[in-house]
């Protein structure tokens, strides 16, 4: 394992929209190896999204992907690839599962097609197994009644329901990495606690890759080996999950942990949250994109961009000029 | 939490069902009692395709439950006219659980916030607008946008303007089906810290859904817990968390992800079964197939709603 599965490069993208240019995503790099997670969380309009579909670029028309972007998959630059060989990779090297999956599901086809269509087309399976093995991948997903629901169409399913669909759509294929966004977010914790062992199942099994979009730190913490958080379409700190929850750096990510509500608390605790609006992405920012929210933020903060560099000693990563005191 | 003798709304006997192929029924809510008081936040769990979403649009009467009663000020919805629903309406609002899909995609974002005043129709344009900014930044929502389009706004932002729609006339009952779900948590914690605002200021009386149990402990007083269509548990929140009594209330509670004890939530450890079907409901109680301590009565026996101690009311054959 000499070389990462996914390597990224700083992956910039525009969103042109009438008003002007977005840019969604800023200089964002990682690596990500086989079999290991890496989790995203970042306040919502971040660019978490957008990452991800860049990734396999699967944006919007009018959005842009900066030409110094490098996206390596699997040893391979997907930067110049032809759509087909591009949709050869999207079938069976990498899946996602989208974040809203009433968007993704086809609302005029039934379940059963829509797993299938995929095993047609990708693995170029027969009618009949493919409907078998649709059969069993809804299983897999925790759905009891399998053979009603393929007659079904999304709209007869509850929230949860499709987006066990979803999942297992973007499973269909055994892809080497999984690119998934808030795939729990509409699952109660038993379920999402089940799909997330059959996620890890397959990455012990097969060895898959995983990205983890999630506005949930305790989720991240049990799920991913690294944590990167997003703010202003940047990565502003990124580090090994036990380290980030236990001494994060940046003072963003700490408002951001210190926002959760938590169980041991009494009813109707007021709740912290971050002032302000997270910043507009449309406008170019000098200094730290954080620095108007942020009660540490000093000249340097709001002159000069601080650049994601490594802790002194270690695999923690953060762009601030304050950080936050280090707790050996 | 005063006027606790007097229902807001009060719900008995509630079914809901669905037809699915081959003359075969879905069993969404299977005969739900219980009732919500004045000023109340009523919590409401359970596994994805238990019945939530189905029982909350039973209570807006959208359409109305296929038997059992919903009773709202002391007025059973099922007898009102249309016109007698229609001037009541304004008083219980729901926020939808797909937030981009609950909002038409043509109607700008002030628009769709005013809905709800010009359906009661005593207010000016201008006054309409006024309340509409108020309220857009009582939401987080820059005022500015009052002309944009939802498909503009990520989800965060579109369940911002459903809830601000819901809220525009001040109703008494607020259902909130999943609210908070799609939103990242600061604005979580905005949007829970102005529904208190709101529940102190108004006295405002709310069932809120949620998977999320820190959020849903953390906004009310009581929780009721669903599975597969019935009630199996229902106390106050503390209590609830302390001491839940219920075998899939535990189980809930024991897959929680937690930030401080990530090393609680072992990987590949739990997986209590697969999920039974909603067209054939398991005989006797309903959990018996994932239960770890079911007995033979389980089976035969369906179990009563039981009190085992003030507030706190559980359907297992364990504690009776
Ligand atoms: N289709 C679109 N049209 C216009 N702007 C968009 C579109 N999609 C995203 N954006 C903008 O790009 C930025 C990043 O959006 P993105 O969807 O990646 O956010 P996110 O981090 O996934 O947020 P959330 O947690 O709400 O899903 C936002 O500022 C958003 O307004
Ligand atoms: N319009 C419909 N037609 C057929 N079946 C439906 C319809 N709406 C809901 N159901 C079924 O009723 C059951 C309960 O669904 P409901 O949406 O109430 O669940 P929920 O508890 O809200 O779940 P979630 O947490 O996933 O939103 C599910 O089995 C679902 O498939
Ligand atoms: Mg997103
Ligand atoms: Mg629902």
């Amino acid at each position: 394992m000499s070389i990462p599965l996914l390597s990224v490069k700083h992956l910039t993208t525009d969103i042109h929209l009438e008003q002007g240019k977005v840019r969604a995503v800023r200089d964002v790099s990682f690596d990500l190896w086989q079999g290991k997670t890496i989790g995203i969380v970042g306040e919502s309009g971040c660019g978490k999204s957008i990452l991800c579909k860049s990734i396999l670029k699967l944006l919007p028309a009018y959005a842009h992907i900066l030409e110094k972007s490098q996206i390596i998959f699997n040893g391979r630059s997907i930067n110049n690839l032809t759509e087909k060989e591009l949709n050869k990779i999207r079938g069976q090297g990498a899946a996602m599962i989208f974040q809203d999956p009433l968007s993704s599901l086809n609302p005029v086809m039934k379940i059963g097609h829509q797993v299938t269509e995929t095993l047609l087309y990708h693995l170029k399976m027969e009618e009949e197994p493919a409907l078998k093995k649709a059969e069993d991948l809804l299983k897999a997903v925790g759905i009891a009644n399998p053979s009603q629901r393929i007659d079904q169409y999304p709209h007869q399913l509850s929230g949860g329901l499709r987006q066990r669909v979803a999942i297992a759509i973007a499973l269909a294929c055994e892809p080497k990495l999984l690119i998934a966004d808030e795939p729990t977010t509409a699952l109660d914790v038993t379920v999402q606690a089940e799909i997330l062992d059959l996620l890890d199942h397959l990455q012990i099994q097969r060895n898959m890759a995983m990205i983890l979009v999630t506005h949930d730190f305790g989720l991240a913490a049990c799920r991913a080996d690294e944590i990167a958080v997003m703010y202003g379409g940047k990565i502003v700190e990124y580090a090994p999950a036990e380290k980030l929850l236990a001494n994060p750096r940046m003072p963003y990510t700490k408002a951001l942990i210190n926002a959760i509500p938590r169980l041991e608390d009494p009813p109707h605790t007021p709740l912290q949250f971050i002032e302000g609006q997270p910043p507009n992405m449309m406008i170019p920012y000098a200094g730290c994109c954080f620095a108007p929210r942020c009660s540490l933020a000093g000249h340097q903060c709001r002159d000069q961009e601080p650049l994601l560099i490594n802790d002194d000693t270690d695999d923690h990563s953060f762009a601030c000029w304050n950080p936050l005191g280090k707790i050996s | 939490m005063k006027n606790k003798n007097r229902p807001l709304l009060e719900l008995s006997n509630i079914v809901v069902e669905f037809n699915a192929d081959h003359g075969e029924k879905i069993h969404a809510v299977s005969d739900i009692s219980f009732a919500i008081f004045k000023g109340e936040t009523l919590g409401l769990v359970g596994e994805s395709g238990c019945g939530k979403s189905s029982l909350a649009r039973a209570v807006m009467q959208l359409p109305g439950p296929a038997s059992g009663k919903v009773t709202f000020c002391s007025k059973d919805l099922a007898q009102l006219s249309k016109k007698e629903l229609l001037k009541i309406r304004p008083r219980f609002q729901m926020v939808f659980q797909d937030s981009v899909s609950a909002l038409n995609p043509k109607r700008s974002v002030g628009k769709t916030i005013a809905m709800p005043l010009k359906v009661t129709g005593n207010l000016s344009k201008n006054e309409r607008h006024t309340l509409v900014e108020k309220m857009m930044s009582k939401v987080g929502l820059d005022s500015e946008l009052f002309n944009n389009k939802p498909h503009q706004f990520s989800g965060g932002q579109c369940q911002r303007i459903q809830i601000a729609r819901a809220l525009i006339t001040e109703p008494e009952l607020l259902i909130c089906d999943e609210p908070v779900s799609s939103l990242d948590v600061s604005i979580q914690a905005q949007i829970i810290n102005l529904l208190e605002t709101m529940r102190k200021q108004y006295d405002l009386t709310m069932l809120f859904i949620s998977h999320d149990l820190a959020v849903v402990k953390n906004i009310s007083d009581r929780i009721a817990v669903m599975y597969l269509g019935k009630l199996c548990e229902i106390a106050p929140s503390e209590q609830l968390y302390q001491s839940c009594a219920h075998p899939y209330t535990s189980a809930l509670f024991s897959a929680i992800p937690r930030v401080n004890h990530p090393q609680a939530f072992p990987k590949l450890q739990r997986c209590i079964g697969e999920l039974p079907s909603p067209t054939a409901p398991p005989s006797g109680c309903r959990f018996r197939t994932r239960c770890p301590k079911v007995k033979e009565q389980c089976v035969f026996e369906e179990p009563k709603l039981y009190e085992i101690s003030p507030g706190h009311t559980v359907a297992c054959h364990l504690f009776q």
